[in-house]
């Protein structure tokens, strides 16, 4: 039982570190653009897919999908921003418009890659030699170790940017003050354009990741993976960048001790229970400190 | 503009009396049923969204524990049918006072914790004990199949729908509803109780879909899971009131009734294309008609707003 409890313990800190890095994605959108992305997930699972049409014409794996899937999403990324931010931002409660407008781009993902890839459940074969390595009484998958390798890696260069470049801090300042930024004559519409080319990015790399840590993707996973991005940036606090990672990692612990103790069938609903008990008591987050926005 | 009410309210009883002699002549039946199912879901969505400005993103579980509580009544307890929608309908409201602490969110955070409830229903009634729900195969109700007498509850379900509507859309409820919406506190310093109003509109807004799934149960006589709380019910009435127009009378009536026709028809030609219709339809709708239809002309023409509600 207590090597179980441990197993689960490191499974769910690398899962947590995808997590992490799903729910980043989805805050830096929010906090930059207060655009509510309920495609998250789909975006993502798009990802997976090319990764996987990537490995079976060309013989890439997941990882070196990445650096081909990056600049795709990101170039996605602008045009979306150019057709949808505008008019978004007009309406008469923009996070409720965006929340619908990506609700409807979410059911036209799903639509399109049960059209491209259908419905099956697809795979890619896994590109390294170890399968697993033991650690005592723990086994930990080789392609989550990886991933959860590669996600650190983006977390750091990720921090470097939004706390050591120029654009990073513009990005941060627009997250703390909208309207005081634009008139300290930062351009407010260039920067959200940059951030959601890179939002999208980021959600393309967890989705070539998901690829190496789950056996199987289906185009209905999305819905799934959007869920647990906003419970991570619930836990981790809405406008905090990084307390995502936090987020991440506690969802991560959570899920995989619950699936010890709990039917499996009715381990997601541990997530949505979660998020309910969040928002209700302590919406700023764990780390947050005073809410102006509920 | 006497003329006009005169010619409308006439062709209002030509309507009613032609849906009423649909079991009759040779129409499709389902067709009709089905129509005015989402009409009744999209205006009584326009209650707590058009009036209130609460987004319920996981209002298909009204509907969910509607059909799931006629059948389980109906299948494991003999409750004859029309009581046991009834039921239905009293455990909607049930369902809805047990998520009145939601309330106190606003916007984007009542819409997904609301989803988020109906998710875990959705998982709750596949998990629970066969003897119960039947599991993820759910119930049939092969000796209550009774499609005529559903049809006619239907239609009269629909009438009370509109009526409680055009109701509220007059009654100082109704009024104070708007100031709600409009201005919170201001509603509150006018003395406008924001709490209570707030709950009778969701209970009103409960009510309705959870009695339309228990005569959808009688209509169809099976109810599972995933058709059961299904998303796509959700968003389907989001579209269907959005594309009339939220915050008026006409506008779900109308949004439903063309909306369906139009999704009746994809599904007839073009199957495979139908979520992706729906996905650039919600779109389209928030990005260039957020008023919809019916709104957009109302606004266009504040007149108007004597004949059209």
């Amino acid at each position: 039982m207590f090597d179980l409890i441990l197993m689960a313990l490191a499974s769910g800190i690398l899962m947590g570190l995808i997590y992490g890095l799903v729910g980043i994605g989805m805050n830096i959108l929010y906090g930059v653009m207060r655009v509510v992305n309920f495609a998250h997930g789909e975006f993502m699972m798009l990802g997976a897919y090319l990764a996987f049409s990537l490995n079976k014409g060309f013989g890439l794996n997941p990882i070196q999908s990445i650096i081909i899937v990056i600049p795709i999403f990101f170039f996605l990324g602008l045009v979306l921003h150019t057709f949808l931010y505008e008019r978004i931002q007009r309406s008469d409660d923009p996070e409720v418009a965006s929340f619908l407008v990506f609700f409807g781009c979410s059911l036209i993902i799903t639509s399109l890659i049960l059209q491209i890839w259908n419905a099956d459940p697809r795979s890619i074969p896994f590109p390294f030699e170890t399968v697993s390595i033991f650690m005592g009484p723990i086994f930990l998958p080789m392609g989550r170790l990886i991933s959860a390798g590669i996600c650190i890696l983006v977390i750091l260069l990720l921090s470097l940017f939004l706390y050591r470049t120029y654009m990073g801090k513009a990005i941060r300042a627009i997250i703390e003050n909208r309207e005081a930024v634009s008139i300290l004559g930062i351009d407010v519409h260039k920067v959200s354009a940059i951030v959601f080319g890179g939002g999208l990015a980021i959600v393309a790399i967890t989705g070539c990741l998901v690829t190496l840590s789950f056996p199987v993707i289906t185009p209905v996973q999305g819905q799934i993976y959007t869920n647990i991005a906003f419970l991570v940036i619930v836990l981790g606090g809405l406008g905090t960048p990084l307390g995502a990672l936090i987020g991440g990692l506690v969802y991560g612990i959570a899920e995989s001790l619950s699936s010890v103790f709990m039917p499996i069938a009715l381990s997601p609903v541990v997530a949505f229970v979660i998020l309910i008990f969040m928002v209700m008591v302590r919406p700023q987050g764990l780390l947050g400190k005073v809410s102006t926005r509920i | 503009m006497d003329r006009y009410s005169k010619l409308i309210r006439f062709s209002l009883i030509v309507l009613l009396l032609f849906l009423a002699l649909v079991p009759i002549i040779p129409v499709s039946q389902p067709y009709f049923f089905y129509m005015m199912f989402w009409v009744i879901m999209a205006s009584s969505f326009n209650i707590i969204y058009g009036f209130v400005g609460y987004l319920p993103f996981g209002y298909v579980m009204f509907y969910g524990v509607g059909t799931y509580i006629t059948a389980i009544l109906w299948s494991r307890f003999q409750v004859p049918i029309p009581i046991a929608i009834m039921m239905s309908g009293a455990a909607g409201v049930l369902l809805a006072l047990l998520f009145a602490p939601t309330l106190r969110l606003k916007g984007i955070y009542f819409a997904i914790v609301n989803f988020s409830s109906a998710m875990i229903l959705r998982i709750l009634v596949s998990n629970l004990p066969e003897e119960w729900t039947g599991g993820s195969f759910g119930i049939t109700l092969t000796g209550a199949y009774n499609p005529v007498a559903g049809y006619y509850f239907m239609l009269f379900l629909m009438i009370i729908t509109i009526c409680v509507a055009l109701w509220l859309s007059r009654s100082r409820l109704g009024i104070a509803l708007r100031c709600i919406r409009d201005d919170e506190s201001a509603a509150m310093v006018m003395g406008i109780n924001v709490q209570m109003s707030r709950l009778k509109a969701w209970c009103l807004a409960a009510l309705f879909p959870s009695l339309a799934g228990g005569v959808e149960t009688w209509f169809s006589a099976i109810v599972d899971p995933d058709t059961s709380f299904n998303m796509l019910f959700t968003a389907k009435t989001v579209v269907y009131a959005m594309f009339g127009g939220l915050g008026t009378i006409t506008g779900p009536i109308f949004g439903s009734a063309f909306m369906y026709e139009l999704d009746d028809f994809i599904w007839g030609h073009f199957p495979l294309m139908n979520l992706m219709v729906l996905g650039f339809m919600i779109v389209f709708l928030i990005l260039f008609l957020p008023k919809g239809v019916i709104g957009s002309i109302i606004n266009k023409r504040p007149k108007l707003r004597q004949i059209i509600q």
